[in-house]
């Protein structure tokens, strides 16, 4: 139970780089894979997950109201799932990033609930009248901050350890069978598929166009009017 | 003045702490700008109004957005009865620089700076910690080449990432504050287009250099056509819009197809 809140402790606060101070790129795959996995003791997993990863999503990120798919949240529990082997083998780790990669679905609905839930500050701020504002600011900015790191800090326990639960009851251990041999083979493909994502990013002349494809919402008629 | 500054300069990172999908950065935004707009509204009231004012909608790239704090700031300053109540051009000037530069900031940083330090971080921790023609040729699981990699990866992706974070966010608030609106005149000086293509040709061959000796290091004829299909495969998946959750799922799948045809590891 220790290691989950000590591993959800530090993902919580490596996912504040996005949503709370920053960004400071922190949260990027190969920042915070290797840094999960160095505090788990194996760095070596972050290397593989993070990497991977880095390049797969290479062109995910949040611009105007699209909220992207949250590859922070499967590095940091593929890092977290990748360790709990004391020394882990090449399929142990692609199965981690295999369970992982759902969880990024799930925080961005997390997320995007949340940041329905700041509408409603802004709402309330709206009522305090103007000789106050000055010193209500500070106090919902360091609120939000608080809460998002709590937030994040829960999500990623009940995460953590679910699938921690699940992981030791599969008591996964390689074996010489076609699913372990496709999972290590994996580790060897899924880079090349990564290059192939980079590449495409940067033989495009407009690599924005691809992070409006995460666009799902659009803000109220009106709205930004002013 | 300059503590005024500093004090935007470190607000600024909270810029998005409370995004919200109606008026996006506009908490942030005025959180930020407190500081600046304290020195132009000496009265509580006025103080207060004003930033009431800014926390109308407002989005942005969060690096320019000092430059849209100082901007407002000079504009602020710059009238002759401050007391006067709003000004409508201070809005729509505020919306369309936070529109342009969100456009020139997706572009620049997200779509150009973040990839091309990400594979320049990557390629050099991969060299640096497992040569290929070094002596003795650490493995993948060698614990010391791996602590090395990872070094080289967060510090070299963050060092070379922020360093031009850092300077946009602190140079343009300065020439912002000094020079108002006009500080377009100096982003359009920096010639960051430009700059963008040439970064993204130099990240291609990058890329391109870190594939080959990828590929290089498999002896395996059969796994390195796979690959080459894989790669071009995973390109072609991206034209068509496919997510990277997609391509990893199928790649699994390729990789256990692979086991049938009696590929394995080498």
């Amino acid at each position: 139970m220790h290691r989950v809140l000590y591993a959800a402790a530090c993902s919580g606060l490596i996912a504040l780089d996005f949503t709370g101070w920053g960004p400071w790129m922190v949260s990027q795959p190969m920042v915070c894979g290797p840094i999960l996995a160095t505090l788990m003791g194996q760095p070596v997993v972050g290397l593989i997950i993070g990497g991977i990863a880095q390049l797969l999503w290479l062109d995910m990120t949040a611009i105007g109201v699209g909220i992207p798919y949250d590859a922070t949240a499967v590095t940091l529990l593929g890092v977290y799932w990748g360790t709990l082997p004391p020394h882990s083998a090449l399929s142990q780790i692609i199965l981690a990033f295999f369970m992982a990669v759902p969880f990024g679905f799930i925080f961005r609905w997390v997320d995007i609930g949340a940041r329905r839930l700041n509408s409603v500050v802004v709402h309330r701020l709206d009522h305090v009248s103007d000789a106050r504002l000055p010193a209500a600011l500070p106090l919902v900015i360091f609120g939000a901050l608080l809460w998002t790191l709590a937030r994040f800090t829960l999500t990623y326990i009940v995460a953590m350890y679910a699938g921690q639960t699940f992981w030791n009851r599969m008591a996964y251990i390689p074996k010489l069978t076609r699913f372990d041999q496709a999972l290590t083979i994996a580790v060897i493909l899924l880079p090349v598929a990564g290059m192939g994502v980079a590449l495409e990013l940067l033989l495009s002349e407009e690599p924005e166009s691809r992070f409006n494809r995460f666009r799902r919402f659009k803000p109220k008629e009106g709205v930004g009017d002013s | 003045m300059t503590w005024a500054m500093l004090s935007t300069f470190f607000r600024s990172f909270f810029l998005q702490t409370l995004w919200n999908f109606e008026r996006m950065q506009n908490v942030g935004f005025a959180f930020a700008a407190a500081p600046l707009l304290k020195r132009v509204y000496k009265t509580r009231e006025m103080y207060g109004r004003a930033l009431r004012r800014e926390l109308k909608f407002f989005n942005t790239h969060p690096y320019f957005a000092t430059i849209v704090m100082g901007v407002i700031f000079a504009k602020e300053r710059s009238r002759e009865d401050p007391s006067a109540g709003d000004d409508p051009t201070l809005g729509v000037l505020k919306d369309s620089m936070g529109g342009a530069f969100g456009a020139i900031g997706d572009h620049v940083l997200w779509g150009t700076w973040r990839p091309f330090a990400a594979i320049l971080a990557l390629s050099v921790g991969v060299l640096v910690a497992f040569p290929q023609w070094g002596i003795p040729r650490p493995g993948l699981f060698n614990h010391e080449a791996a602590s090395i990699c990872a070094k080289w990866w967060i510090a070299g992706f963050l060092g070379v990432f922020n360093s031009v974070h850092l300077w946009l966010r602190w140079r343009g608030l300065q020439k912002a504050v000094d020079d108002g609106p006009l500080v377009v005149q100096w982003v359009k000086s920096l010639y960051l287009q430009t700059w963008a293509a040439q970064t993204r040709r130099l990240g291609l061959v990058l890329l391109l250099a870190m594939a080959l000796v990828y590929l290089s290091r498999w002896t395996s004829s059969d796994l390195l056509i796979w690959m080459v299909a894989v790669l071009l495969g995973t390109m072609i998946m991206k034209r068509w819009a496919l997510s990277g959750t997609v391509i990893f799922y199928l790649i699994c799948g390729v990789a256990y197809g692979m086991t049938f045809l009696d590929i394995h590891w080498p």
